[in-house]
């Protein structure tokens, strides 16, 4: 009983957006489906799969050369391999656009070196699909990534050497041993990649690529609908829901394909031109995908420092850093209520509602704004009405464009990071420490004390600082959601950036990444730390 | 010291113990053998304070503990525990584990009895190391002695050897029979190995679906089993049927000579109640375990029925031999 409460309240952004479809918005889906529906389910589509392909194929041969290879420089690389995670894909597609512009540096080094002039030579367009496709592949293969290379690591070394026996050359080995392995975390991470394409608002909107969340905009704002917005809305939902079936299925097969034995991996040493050739192919995404535009961005800070360095930037990351500060420790209360409550009770009326919000990450940001908003808003008028009709009082707007909407939509959205850090670390307290408490002689409030808040702080810690750092990323929801004159570092990047002003965009955007990248530190010594105990007891 | 008394356990509608009694005198070291399953953890979660009975009684110095109304704290029972997976806290050290059930702790007395316990479990050098960084032996003993700490009344120890291999649990459970007798603490084991709850038991029960089948000694067990059950489950041994020829009891060995029991269909037969010699009922070996002083031969009489024997290890068997076998006496246990 105690989990369906919030779990209600922390559904009904998306049950809003669901029943929507109750209320069919027929003039607005015709006009719709004249213009621009085929384009929206088109990009959006093709956006997805292109991600999906990307992150699968790059993440799956980085992850395999780490694991295979013995290389100079392969344990930085591994470690600066997901160095792109920090990276919200609008500030790469940012950073990018400038690098590619006909003013930008690689176009006037080529202009300069060749003596061409306008007009006279090709360049592909980065603001396109391809380019929102393979700017969303930077940042999204580590996912994929990170999966891939546990599984290779839990498949028993003893396997190659079979392959080997039965005659398969290593490369063989990868493509008809390993890799099926470890298709189910494959999988898994490609299904979490394409997620966030289809989530993506900042990168198509600057791109100019009409997608299922510019779409939802433009219908909300442009055409003033929102119950039209909530309606594709749903229908974009229904992809992610397909994703998160693939996902939840992978997921479950992981446990199967799970193999014991030796985790020992013994790397095969490479040198010479193949040693290079590695280096090259793990080098290549951590410097497109975060060292070439964190220079770009760096550079135009330097550049617009003196313009921006001010008391205004200070209270942009003051809004940031205290509404992030904010949501993380509502969130971290909230996956704390939950994961207790799932702790002590085997009741299905207690885990099934968990389970249910925790799907919240797979709901793409814009979808979870325009679900808060319709009943907010709904509320805020009833209640206006209401104190109008009875006491003559107007209560305006009291729950929409308040900071409440902001945390309850971010709640929906990033509870699962929380949840899943807080049931990490209880999990490692396990039922019989409780009772070696108690028959100690302890109570319960001091089992909760004594035992379980020194074996959980760091849990908790690190439950806040994911939370945080995806607040103070996330664009689209806080875009629509926030109240009046309330302006965050996102918000900040992309007001500038969509003023054709990318130098003005790159301290916030540089203020977001710096921070974004603690959780990325933290996240790879948590591998290395699983990786030398599982090494420490073979 | 501990006394049960009619306990019911049921987990929602699914009964696990059933009308479960016995007791256990001061300094008394008491044993629950069974199967996995049998509801034996449950009794001892029971007496700890973490079950709630459906029925039954729970007295620990004949205090009652737990009934149908009363439900003492399991803090406040004095009583220590020593759990399957250990349970050591990680992020203390194994003398801060130690010490963790002691009232004031940086005492002398306290870190004195630190000490005295470590050095007891063999562990004195190691009082800085996290249980991490310990053997599984090692934690095994950390969480000895971090139970016996606060000198409990009654200490109650859950399969506390099924992590460890077969050669140090052997020597570990010789090793935890004296500690507890030299700090005088009578105490609770469950387990389902036979050779763990003959080596640190006083007495011993064996626990089947639920329900206590027999509760007494080691030898009453292997020698005098209540039912075929325990004759099964306690020592190696063949159930033969019996038939009555003329007011006494036969099996197809020969005669016996229980002459008092009206009703049997089974006797048992031990290993070592068979010789093999020169004349008696024909059988042929069918595979040998050579264990050093003696050999466990299992042999097939003509009519299928396969019994155990066993033989000096120095005899010459081998595998397809014709036996002859005669039994080495005739007081059997006669089974219903």
């Amino acid at each position: 009983m105690l989990t369906i409460g919030p779990a209600l309240v922390l559904a009904l952004p998306v049950l809003v957006v669901l029943l929507s479809l109750l209320q069919p918005q027929w003039q607005v889906w015709q006009h719709l489906a004249e213009t621009v529906l085929s384009d929206y389910v088109k990009n959006s589509l093709i956006l997805a799969f292109g991600v999906g392909a990307g992150t699968l194929v790059l993440g799956t041969c980085l992850a395999w050369c780490c694991h295979h290879y013995e290389f100079w420089g392969r344990r930085p690389l591994q470690w600066l391999l997901l160095l792109p995670l920090a990276m919200p894909a609008y500030i790469i597609a940012y950073s990018y656009t400038g690098l590619l512009d006909f003013a930008g540096p690689l176009q006037t080094a080529l202009r300069e070196v060749f003596g061409w002039g306008y007009g006279d030579y090709w360049f592909p367009e980065i603001r396109s699909l391809h380019g929102a496709i393979l700017m969303l592949v930077l940042v999204l293969y580590p996912y994929v990534f990170m999966l891939a290379k546990t599984a290779f690591r839990e498949q028993s070394q003893s396997l190659l050497e079979v392959s080997r026996v039965a005659g398969l050359s290593p490369f063989a080995h990868f493509v008809k041993v390993a890799v099926p392995l470890a298709r189910p975390a494959i999988l898994t991470g490609t299904a979490l990649a394409m997620m966030e394409a289809l989530a993506d608002y900042g990168t198509v909107q600057y791109f100019g690529i009409s997608t299922f969340t510019t779409g939802i905009f433009r219908t909300w704002f442009g055409l003033g609908n929102g119950l039209a917005a909530a309606q594709l809305s749903a229908l974009l939902c229904s992809f992610v829901l397909l994703l998160l079936l693939l996902e939840r299925w992978s997921r479950r097969k992981v446990r199967y394909f799970h193999l014991g034995g030796q985790h020992q991996v013994k790397r095969v040493p490479a040198s010479g031109f193949k040693a290079l050739w590695l280096w090259l192919f793990c080098a290549l995404p951590v410097t497109l995908g975060f060292l070439l535009p964190v220079c770009m961005l760096i550079h135009w800070a330097w550049l617009t420092a003196e313009g921006h360095w001010n008391s205004r930037f200070l209270a942009l990351a003051w809004n940031s850093f205290s509404l992030a500060a904010l949501a993380a420790l509502v969130i971290l209360l909230v996956a704390l209520i939950f994961a207790y409550a799932r702790r002590l009770s085997a009741s299905r009326w207690v885990h099934a509602p968990v389970t249910l919000v925790a799907m919240g990450y797979a709901i793409p940001g814009t979808v979870i704004a325009v679900g808060t908003m319709v009943p907010l808003v709904w509320f805020d008028k009833t209640l206006d009405a209401l104190m109008q009709s009875w006491l003559g009082i107007s209560t305006g707007l009291l729950l929409s464009g308040t900071v409440f909407a902001l945390i309850l939509a971010y709640a929906v959205r990033f509870l699962a990071v929380a949840l899943h850090q807080v049931e990490a670390g209880l999990e490692r307290i396990k039922p019989s420490m409780d009772q070696a408490g108690r028959t100690l002689g302890l109570s319960p409030q001091g089992v909760l004390t004594r035992i379980h808040l020194p074996l959980l702080t760091p849990s908790l810690l690190g439950a806040l600082l994911l939370v945080f750092v995806d607040v103070l990323k996330e664009l689209p929801a806080t875009l629509i959601l926030r109240p009046f004159n309330f302006d965050t570092l996102a918000i900040r990047a992309y007001e500038m950036a969509s003023d054709e002003r990318l130098a003005d965009a790159a301290l916030p955007a540089l203020t977001i990444l710096l921070v974004g990248i603690f959780p990325v530190i933290i996240l790879s010594r948590a591998i290395e730390k699983a990786t030398s105990m599982e090494t420490a007891d073979a | 010291m501990l006394k049960i008394d009619g306990l019911c356990l049921a987990y929602g509608q699914h009964q696990v113990v059933s009308d479960v009694s016995f007791a256990i005198p001061n300094g008394g070291i008491g044993c629950l053998l069974g199967p996995s399953g049998c509801g034996k953890s449950s009794i001892l979660r029971a007496i700890a304070g973490f079950e709630r009975p459906v029925a039954g009684e729970i007295l620990l110095h004949e205090r009652l503990v737990t009934s149908n109304e009363t439900m003492l704290a399991p803090e406040k029972r004095r009583i220590g525990m020593v759990f399957q997976d250990f349970a050591l806290f990680p992020h203390l050290t194994v003398a801060q584990n130690v010490s963790f059930g002691l009232k004031d702790k940086g005492s002398g007395a306290s870190q004195a009895r630190v000490e005295q316990l470590l050095e007891m479990v063999g562990m004195q050098s190691l009082g800085k190391r996290y249980s991490h960084a310990l053997s599984g032996g090692q934690q095994q003993r950390v969480a000895l002695a971090r139970a016996l700490a606060p000198k409990p009344d009654l200490l109650l120890l859950d399969e506390p050897f099924s992590g460890l291999d077969l050669e140090l649990r052997e020597s570990l459970a010789s090793q935890v029979r004296d500690i507890l007798k030299l700090e005088g603490i009578s105490a609770l084991l469950v387990t389902h190995d036979q050779n763990e709850a003959f080596a640190i038991a006083d007495e011993i029960g064996v626990l089947h679906q639920g329900r206590l089948q027999q509760w007494g000694s080691a030898q009453a067990l292997y020698e005098r089993p209540a039912n075929s059950m325990v004759a099964g489950f306690v020592g190696k041994g063949t159930l033969l049927p019996l038939w009555q020829e003329s007011g006494a009891w036969h099996c197809v060995l020969g005669g016996l000579g229980n002459k008092d029991i009206q009703k049997a269909s089974v006797c048992l037969v031990r290993p070592e109640d068979v010789l093999m010699g020169d004349d008696g009922v024909p059988a042929t070996i069918v595979s040998i375990s050579y264990q050093g002083a003696q050999s466990l031969c299992r042999v097939a009489l003509e009519d299928g029925t396969e019994l155990l024997i066993r033989c000096h290890g120095r005899q010459f068997v081998q595998i397809g031999q014709a036996v002859n076998l005669t039994l080495n006496k005739t007081d059997l246990t006669l089974l219903a």
